[in-house]
């Protein structure tokens, strides 16, 4: 690791990049290892006093950022905070669960829609505070609020005699357009599960509504897929974040979305889906390189010998037997953990130098 | 800040009152033990749920346990004016005890009693109906008229258990409950809050006998 040059110029080093891509945490510079840099290329001709006097500026103000939300460890507040998140959340889900039949139809709806708004309200509150703990912990509250709001768009569709299928989907596009307003409010890591959760459950209920027999799993698993596609794509255009919980689970939504197809329910004529996840595998690995982000790298290795697996004793086990199935499947899982290991050293090694 | 979190508990409490008070079904009638009704005549004989064979007045007025702490009676009934019977499965097959009321003496046998569905038709040849929602109704002479309004949820509704011996009483059950009503609806209450399932349930009134009906037939065993 280079240590940082005393404020006289040092005839070698030189500063070691922050790193601006890949998964891990950013480490920013602190701010008064950089000014020496600075002064030293100032001396040396290379930046103006201006760009100079900019530069430490905006590190100046960057550090105090970072510092004020990374510094902060959970303290017990936070932790009590999520507690009683989760007790309100628990609560609602099993008043409503255990004591259905006594309630009354509007008791029902009130029992979800009560505290889904108290929760948001406190998630608005949370966010007023000046603690960055406290600021964080309305992320959490935010997503249970969704997930009861999810759960009272169902209660009132199934009060108001709709359909079931048509009750989930509602349920399902209200959740998707809640969590997608609070991200907007607040691009925080539980707002993007909360938006993956709430689309995986749109996904779902079109899968249902799509088939009077039951879930069709070819319309889940695409749209899911569709779905993860879209998060990959907006997060590398840097329009969705933060960007590890966005890649993490917009690549899972790719890749668990066309296992699902390919292989799940009526999967015997899904060939093409089959060779879908396949180039999917390979343009998440691509990517992961480009970007050096080993979560597509990990995701879509997992994903793609996963199908191998699949594909092998889907068609391949008739002529193979079993026990061949198993050992070629054998090999390809180890395949796959040495690929993950491989290409993580290779970004760490990226990373570093 | 301060004022909204006040705001937001208040609002948890209020809807923590609605949830529990207004928000709650609570159809069953009043309670008979605490005001009983001196027209409804008989002796109701339920199993509460702590097994115990229960000897009610059905006006609500006494109510005597017979028996407690024996093996779990799964039937319950009337066999005379001095006697009750029960079934129970301990030992190796299916057991009938009776006791006798004046003495205490109890007789087992295995003779299995024979108890038919419940007769939804009285003495008086009127039918007993309850509907989908769980309002219950009394058929007689082509008309039909609803004599208790339920107001539950229709997936816990009552269920029919037997008229009275003189055909001028219905007994209910609602969950671990059993209801009275009269044939027009004039008086409803609720006998007992048994903890248990009092399916098994049998009505007798001085002189009409009881019901439902008891036949002591052949010899059983547990399969």
């Amino acid at each position: 690791m280079n240590e940082p040059p005393s404020p006289q110029p040092a005839p070698h080093g030189t500063p070691k990049p922050t790193a601006t891509s890949g998964d891990g945490p950013r480490r920013a510079q602190p701010f008064p290892l950089i000014a020496p840099y600075v002064s030293r290329w100032q001396a040396a001709g290379l930046l103006e006093a201006g760009q100079a006097e900019r530069i430490l500026a905006f590190e100046a103000a960057q550090a105090a950022r970072e510092a004020e939300g990374a510094g902060e460890r959970p303290g017990v507040i936070e932790a009590v905070l999520y507690l009683g998140v989760a007790v309100v959340a628990v609560g609602a889900a099993t008043l409503t669960a255990q004591n259905w039949q006594e309630l009354r139809p509007w008791a029902r709806i009130a029992a979800l829609v009560g505290p889904a708004l108290l929760l948001l309200g406190f998630g608005q509150l949370m966010r007023a505070q000046a603690q960055p703990a406290v600021r964080r912990a309305s992320g959490v509250a935010w997503l249970a609020g969704v997930a009861l709001i999810a759960g009272s768009a169902g209660v009132i569709g199934r009060e108001a005699g709709w359909d079931g299928r048509d009750t989930a989907l509602v349920a399902g596009a209200i959740a998707a357009a809640l969590a997608l307003a609070l991200w907007v409010v607040q691009p925080a890591h539980t707002q993007v599960v909360a938006l993956a959760g709430s689309l995986t459950l749109l996904a779902i209920a079109a899968g249902a509504w799509a088939d009077d027999v039951g879930p069709d799993t070819l319309v889940i698993g695409l749209l899911l897929a569709l779905f993860g596609a879209t998060g990959v794509a907006l997060t590398e255009l840097g329009s969705l974040g933060p960007r590890p919980t966005a890649r993490l689970l917009g690549a899972a939504g790719v890749m668990f979305g066309l296992l699902l197809a390919a292989y799940f329910g009526d999967g015997g004529r899904r060939f093409w889906v089959e060779l879908l996840l396949f180039a999917a595998g390979a343009g998440l690995i691509a990517l992961g390189l480009l970007r050096a982000a080993f979560t597509y790298i990990g995701i879509a290795v997992t994903g793609t010998f996963a199908g191998l697996v699949a594909f092998i004793f889907r068609h391949f086990e008739d002529q193979l037997g079993a026990p061949v199935a198993l050992l070629l499947s054998g090999v390809l899982v180890i395949a796959a953990a040495l690929l993950l290991a491989h290409f993580r050293g290779r970004l760490r090694a990226e990373a570093t130098t | 800040m301060v004022a909204a979190i006040f705001a937001a508990v208040a609002a948890t409490a209020v809807l923590a009152a609605l949830l529990l008070g207004p928000g709650r079904y609570d159809p069953s009638p009043p309670s008979l033990q605490g005001q009983p009704r001196a027209e409804i005549p008989g002796e109701v004989l339920y199993v509460d749920g702590d097994g115990c064979i229960v000897r009610a007045a059905a006006s609500g007025a006494t109510r005597t346990p017979v028996l407690c702490g024996g093996p779990y009676p799964s039937s319950v009934s009337w066999v005379n004016a001095d006697t009750i019977g029960y079934a129970n499965y301990g030992g190796p097959g299916i057991a009938w005890t009776e006791i006798d009321l004046r003495t205490g003496r109890q007789t087992t046998s295995d003779r299995l009693p024979q108890r038919g569905p419940p007769d939804p038709v009285s003495v008086r040849g009127e039918r007993a109906e309850v509907d989908d929602q769980g309002s219950v109704y009394v058929l007689a002479g082509g008309e039909r008229r609803k004599v208790f309004n339920f107001d539950g949820s229709s997936r816990l509704r009552p269920s029919f258990l037997t008229w009275s011996p003189d055909g001028d009483w219905l007994l209910l059950q609602y969950r671990d409950q059993l209801w009275i009503v009269r044939r027009d609806g004039s008086v409803a209450g609720t006998l007992a809050k048994t903890g248990g399932n009092p399916y098994e349930s049998s009505w007798r009134i001085e002189g009409a006998g009881f019901l439902p009906k008891l036949m002591l037939g052949d010899t059983r065993t547990k399969p």
